[in-house]
Formats: structure tokens, sequence, C-alpha cells
């Protein structure tokens, strides 16, 4: 497992161990359950006919007690629910309770994909303006009708609230940041949190982030966007949270954790595409560099790389940067099953991968280069994962699973 | 991994620049500032008939107009109003920090707080039309324009940072912070932190903001947030004052260009100042209330103290968030008594936003930046308005008028709404 390495491993102790997993999205409710129904490879995207497109929504939620009003609950919407059951499972799967650790020590590092109001807080005061004839008295808006807005309707539009919700529910009150809205601010979120715990600012770091909600203006958005759509025939949005426990390797020892992977490296550029759809290859090729050299590995100390999306500058850039001589790095595209999981997606991708035990096979559809056969076992070496954004932000982070050699 | 390493590398201002109700550039809002000039005005900007506060800090418009011929050729149309602001903020601390002759543009980033663009009235005209009971007809929606293109390129915070990027030809880290009134504080703190950690060697950061429209406005209003009771509009923001009744909104921006201290030595660039440190920290008490004692803003004070390497006897100026709400000012109030002991009725607090209002996501940025300026001019900035002492809010609050001081270490405070906290110390640069 030493080839590619540039420079001598740095030792266990100085690195960020991860310790807890927790995640939704349309293949479940757990990181078990997304597990075994992405070995399958099935996706669980179902069509959207009035918008001519597919979607991957997360079912069943469990409901979500929290101490606010049901409509304040309601204006955060999927949101806070997706990202409630991310932090609680991660915590639980770290063996982490509010009385084990100072609250103050918490850090909590989010990527955040876009919110959007709910139109139904606001349209009644168009509705309370009408004239006769159907159009709008704008007097009688601003004079009355105003007044039947939902006054926290802009609480829908800040990317922050959520967040603040669940720092509410978990009593985290430490080192915190929130990012918006694409891939990239979910590896933002990882690398703040490895920061705040190498700085000592943190003892324990949650970081992760949230896809966007499955509705109208989310997927108006993606289609004028060109992230689903006739640019991107094969795109499809995907709902999802996800969330990593970090802690300081020595202190995740002491404390007897369970270790499931480590942090290697991180590496970040920016550029978009000429067309404006998406980041250029070079500033992808650009953030999978600087990351590689950030862990001291070389191209060859890679063994898998997750793809953040299904846009094809990404695939030519991993192509480029790998050189793929042989069969290695395996490439997966989470995408395929799961959709575009925008800020949730990198550490959706760690959770899936380090959550693969060595006798399981990935399903041959979610596999871009291999030529093994139809389907794949791996150990869980080091692996790459990518996190980009339409807008030309690129983040790459490269983890290591606990049995690596 | 890089992250864990270079804690102590120092990183230098080497530009500054801001836009505001009281100025078009740093320069003159600092003046209007050092004179106790207020930026609040009746607003004019869109019909406020009928709502119980019609006031706020507007940046005129002719202040853009260069900038909009210069900068801003084929992106018109994406570019929201609080985008335009962090251009011509980001224009001058460019100018200032020679940004243009660096050459590995890979080593630039940006950090963004931000928030994107409110719905319009006319918005919600057209989606009322296209919202009916059996779902919605986006076909025919994005055909009447209205949500169009450009209208979600303005709603999404990303797209500024994005764009700000392109202009000022940045190719390093690019990532936008959304974290309301904190978010221009953790922007310049996430940028220290990436610049120590090696990620970058110059950031651009800051934040923008424009809510003085008729949705971005109404909502505070029906959260009864703003100031109401004023006996004339420039009197309205009254920081620490037994009057006050509320914030004042307004809009603008401010944008800090940060290096590593060997970069700017190296290329010659001009240093204004430092930042020694940054603190964060969550309320985790009510997404609409402050926690009573003030923990998080403790919390987000001690960790910028910590992180600096410093402790509360070296403060010697807090540039406060001051927003002139009840519960705002009384906790900071509270909370700066909690950090600072027995030194804090010695240490001068005072609120730019008596003067400046409350611009939400450029706050932080701009407030930075007149810090960094009161230091280089021994002048700390007064707290307007302050007429009737509350019991509560007892400390030195600079009362209207400038104040001669030499001073070489402050902190600078912004809470943000759901409470998140952010606190940035700040140092006159010495070699």
């Amino acid at each position: 497992m030493n080839e590619g390495v540039q420079n001598p491993s740095r030792p266990s102790s100085e690195c960020v161990a991860i310790t807890g997993l927790g995640a939704v999205c349309s293949l479940g409710n757990s990181v078990r359950e997304i597990v075994e129904a992405f070995l399958r490879g099935k996706s669980a995207s179902v069509e959207i006919p009035e918008f001519g497109c597919f979607a991957a929504r997360v079912q069943n939620l469990s409901a979500i007690t929290t101490d606010v009003s049901p409509q304040l609950a309601r204006t955060m919407g999927k949101h806070l629910s997706l990202l409630m059951a991310s932090v609680g499972e991660a915590l639980g799967a770290a063996s982490l309770d509010q009385a084990m650790f100072d609250p103050g020590d918490m850090g909590f590092f989010a990527g955040m994909g876009m919110v959007d109001y709910h139109v139904e807080d606001l349209l009644s005061a168009v509705l309370r303006s009408l004239k006769g004839d159907g159009e709008i008295d704008y007097d009688r808006f601003f004079l009355q009708g105003y007044r039947e807005i939902y006054p926290l309707w802009p609480l829908g539009m800040l990317n922050n609230v959520a967040f603040c919700q669940a720092s509410i529910h978990f009593g985290l009150r430490g080192e915190n940041s929130v990012f918006c809205p694409h891939g990239d601010s979910g590896v933002r979120a990882v690398y703040e949190a490895a920061c705040a715990l190498g700085e000592g600012k943190a003892k324990i770091a949650l970081a992760g982030g949230v896809s966007e909600e499955i509705s109208p203006l989310s997927l108006a958005r993606a289609n004028l966007k060109g992230v689903i759509g006739p640019h991107a025939p094969a795109a499809f949005l995907g709902e999802a949270g996800a969330m990593m426990v970090l802690e300081p390797f020595a202190n995740a020892v002491g404390r007897g954790a369970s270790i499931l992977g480590r942090i290697l490296g991180f590496g970040f550029s920016f550029e978009r595409s000429q067309d404006g759809r998406f980041a250029s290859k070079q500033a992808i090729s650009s953030a999978i560099g600087a990351a590689l050299a950030d862990a001291g590995l070389a191209p060859a100390g890679i063994d898998l790389v997750m793809l953040s999306s299904f846009n094809e500058s990404e695939l030519e850039a991993v192509r480029e940067v790998f050189a793929l001589q042989a069969d290695r790095p395996v490439i997966v595209a989470a995408p395929y099953v799961v959709g575009d999981t925008l800020a949730a997606g990198p550490v959706l991708n760690a959770a899936i991968v380090l959550s693969i035990s060595g006798d399981e096979k990935l399903a041959s559809n979610l596999l871009l280069c291999s030529r093994g056969g139809d389907s794949k076992a791996f150990t869980i070496g080091r692996v790459l994962i990518n996190g980009i954004s339409c807008e030309g932000g690129c983040g790459s982070m490269i983890i290591e699973g606990a049995n690596a050699g | 991994m890089s992250a864990c390493a270079n804690k102590r590398r120092r990183v230098v201002v080497t530009g500054y620049g801001m836009i505001t109700p009281i100025g078009k550039d740093s320069g003159e809002t600092f003046e209007n500032a050092r004179n106790g000039v207020s930026g609040i005005d009746i607003i004019s900007s869109f019909e406020t008939k009928g709502l119980p506060c019609r006031i706020g800090g507007q940046v005129s418009d002719s202040w853009l107009s260069g900038f909009e011929g210069k900068r801003l050729q084929g992106i018109e149309k994406c570019s929201s109003r609080g985008l335009k602001f962090m251009i011509a903020a980001t224009s001058e601390a460019a100018a200032m920090a020679r940004l243009d002759s660096i050459e590995d543009r890979a080593m630039i980033g940006v950090s963004l707080g931000y928030h994107g663009e409110n719905p319009t009235v006319e918005d919600l005209v057209r989606l009322y039309r296209h919202a009916g009971g059996d779902g919605w007809d986006i076909l025919g929606l994005t055909k009447e324009g209205a949500y169009s293109f450009f209208n979600f390129f303005r709603r999404k915070p990303d797209v500024a940072a994005s764009i700000l990027s392109i202009l000022f030809d940045c190719r390093g880290a690019g990532f936008t912070v959304v974290s309301a009134c904190a978010a221009g504080s953790q922007a310049i703190g996430e940028a220290l932190g990436t610049i120590r950690a090696g990620k970058a060697e110059v950031m651009i950061a800051g934040g923008c903001e424009s809510n003085l429209n008729f949705m971005g406005f109404v909502g505070f209003v029906l959260i009864r947030a703003l100031a109401e009771k004023y006996s004339s509009p420039d009197k309205a923001s009254r920081p620490f004052d037994r009057k006050r009744n509320g914030f004042v909104m307004s809009e603008g921006a401010g944008a800090l260009v940060l290096e590593s201290l060997e970069h700017a030595e190296a290329r010659n660039a001009p240093i204004y100042g430092e930042v020694l440190g940054y603190g964060s920290s969550a309320d985790a008490f009510r997404i609409t209330d402050i926690h009573p004692k003030g923990d998080g803003a403790v919390f987000a004070m001690e960790r910028a103290l910590a992180d600096a390497g410093l402790c509360a006897a070296d403060i010697d100026y807090i540039n406060a968030h001051g927003t002139s709400t009840l519960q705002n000012d009384q906790i900071e109030t509270l909370a700066i008594k909690r950090v600072l002991g027995e030194r804090a009725k010695l240490v001068p607090v005072s609120s730019n936003k008596s003067m400046t209002g409350h611009t939400i996501a450029g706050g932080g940025a701009i407030e930075a930046g007149l810090t960094i300026m009161g230091m280089n001019g021994s002048i700390v900035l007064p707290t307007i308005n302050y007429e009737f002492p509350d019991p509560k809010c007892d400390l030195d609050y600079v009362p209207n008028e400038a104040r001669p001081l030499e001073h070489a270490i402050a902190l600078s405070n912004s809470f943000g709404f759901g409470g998140q906290n952010a606190c940035l110390c700040l140092g006159k640069f010495h070699k």
C-alpha cells in the first residue's frame, strides 16, 4: 500500500480520525441501509412528470422532535430532518452523547444546500390584495395585504437556520460555520472541522452536509442551470444528509472509540468552464492535485475515486490525473444511484465507502473504470472524494479506511 | 495534512475597501464616521407606506454607476445589488493591495459572507398565477420570466463568490459563508484559517448584503426587530442608549485582502494591519433569542483571544456588534464584562451601526475595516445617538464623539440570527 507515497506517512497520532458516520438518502435512512442498497446499484429515483425529470427523495424519515413551533419547523423544511437524522446517527455511531463532552468543545461545520421560502407563506398576501379582475391592487397590498405574510418566512431563505436548530437540539456550542450550497461546500466543512481539531479549537467536530429538498423551485433552479435537463440527460437531484464525527487520532484511541478511517488531505480550486455550467477540467485537476500533495501521495497511492457529479469534465480530469494505465484507481459514480446530492455528497460518499466491508462487491453500473468484470470487490484503502460546484468551486479530500495498509 | 500545521503563520491585511450608507469608499466612510454622520434616512428605494418603519441606510446608486460600467459588462443581469456592492468594495481593496501584480492566481481565494437576493413583490404576483391546486406550471412560470435564469442566479449566494472570483481572477479556494449577521466576520475568520494552513497565500474576504427592498424588509418589520420609534431617521440607530428600540436595516459591503506575511513582504505589499485571531461559537439556545447570559458571545471572544495567544488584559478596544436592539446591546454588554472582568469599564466599546445601520453579512467586514483604520489613525470611532444611559449598559461606549487614542489590539464582534457568533482579534501591524 506504500506505492505512490511521496512522503513518509505521518504517524496516525497526528491525524484526524473518523469515529462516527450518519447518513440518509433515497436509498435508506441509515448508513447500513444505504450501503446495502448501494451495493445493488439500484437507484431509488422516481419520475417527476410535471418537470419531465427524475429525482430521488428521502422517504419515511422518522418524525423529528424539536422545541420549536410546527410552523417554524416547517419553515426549515426537510433541511432540518435530513440534518438532524444524520447528526443523530453519527453521534450514536461514535458512542457520544451530550453528557460525554463539553458542548463548547464540540465543533460543527456543514455545507447546506439551497433552501427556498415557502411560497404559501407569502401568497396569502397577494390573495388578500386582488382586485375583481384578478390583478393585484398594490395599494391594498402595501397597506394591508403584507400583514398576511408569515413573519418568519425569511428564515426559509437562510441556509443556516436548520443548522442552528440542530446546534440547539444536540447542544453543540463550539466552533462552527455554514457554507453553501454545492459539493465543494461539503468538502470545505470537513476541512474546517479538521483545522479546528488540528489547531486545538475543538476536541470533537461534526462535519458534513445537506442537499436541497426536492421541490418545484429546486428542480426549476437545477433545470435552468443545466444541472439536470437537456444539458445533463442522465442527471437527477437527490435528497440526502450526511455527517461524520471527527476527532484527533490520539483522543479517539484514548477513549476507546471505533476508528472508521482517517483524513489525509484536502485540495481546493476555482474556475468555471467556458460554458459556465460547471467547474473547468483544469480546476478539478488542480484541486485533486492539491489534495494529493497535501496527503503526501502520488496518484498511484489512491485506490478509489468517488466522483461528485454526472459531468464529463470531472471524469476527464480524473482520467488525466490518474493516467488510468492499470485497473486502479477504481472510479465510482454514486450520483448514478443517489442523484446529485450537492453539499451532502462528499460525506455521503465517505459514509458509503467506509462502511463497505471487504467481501462486498460494487455493482458494475457504478464503476466507470473497471477491467475486472461485472462487479468488483476491493479493500478500502485510500479514497479520493470530490465535491464540485456548477459555479466553479472544486474541493477534493482524501480519506483512508481504518484497515488500509 | 497541512491543516494541523502552520497555525502561527502570520496573516496581514494588505488592502481594505467598503461601500456603506455613509461613504462610497473606506476613506469617505471613515471620515464621516469620525464626524458622527448618520447614513440613515427615509427609504426611497421601495414603497414603505403603511409600514411601521420607513427608514434605512441606503447606498447611493450613483456610487455604483462607475463599477457597473467598468466591471459588470456581460454579467449585469445576474449580478444582485449586494454583489455590486461587493465588487465596489473589493475593487478598492484590490487596488490598495495591488492584487493585479500577483502572478500565481491559484494562490488567491475568495471567502464571502452573503445570502443572495430576495424575491420581489412582482415575483409573488407571478408565482400566484402559476400556483394551482394541481401543482406548479413551471414551464409557464419560466417562460413568463417569473423565475428566469438570472433570478435564480441572484438568489444563490455562491454565485456572488463565483462572479467575484472571475472578475478578480482568483483561482484558489472559493467559498460562501451563510451565517446571517455573523457571515462577514466568519468569512474573514475562515480566510484566516485558509492562509494559515497554507491553502492560499492571499484571500479576498468580506461580506455584502442588500435587504432594502420590500420583501427583504417586511420580514424584519413583521417580527418587530426594526426601530419604529424615532424623532428623526438619523436618531433611530442608538446602540446601548436607553431609548433604543430596534435596529435599522441598511445595505453595503466590506472587503479585506488578507495575505500571509511572508507573501506580502516578498512582493513589498503595503501592510495595514494584522488578523491575530478568530473565534466562533453557537448559542445553542433558541432560534429567535440570544442566550440570556451571553454564553455564545463570551465563547467567541474568548476563543478569538486564545487563538491570538492574548488575554483580556491585552485588549485596547472593542468594535461591538451593537445593533440597537434591547436584547443584543444588554447581553453584549454582559458578555464583554464576563470576558474583560474588572477592565470592562476601562476599555472603549463602540458601535459603527449607530451611523451605518445594520448591513447584515456586510457588517463584520465593514467594521473590521473601520477598526483597522482606527488603529492606524489612532482614533476610536464613536457610538452616536447615545443620550440616555441605560443602567444595564454601563460601559464606555465612546458616546457621540470620536476619541483620539493610541490602540493596537481590538476585538470586533458579530452575532448572527439563529445563534452563530464570530469574533475577530485585529492588531496594528508590528514587524
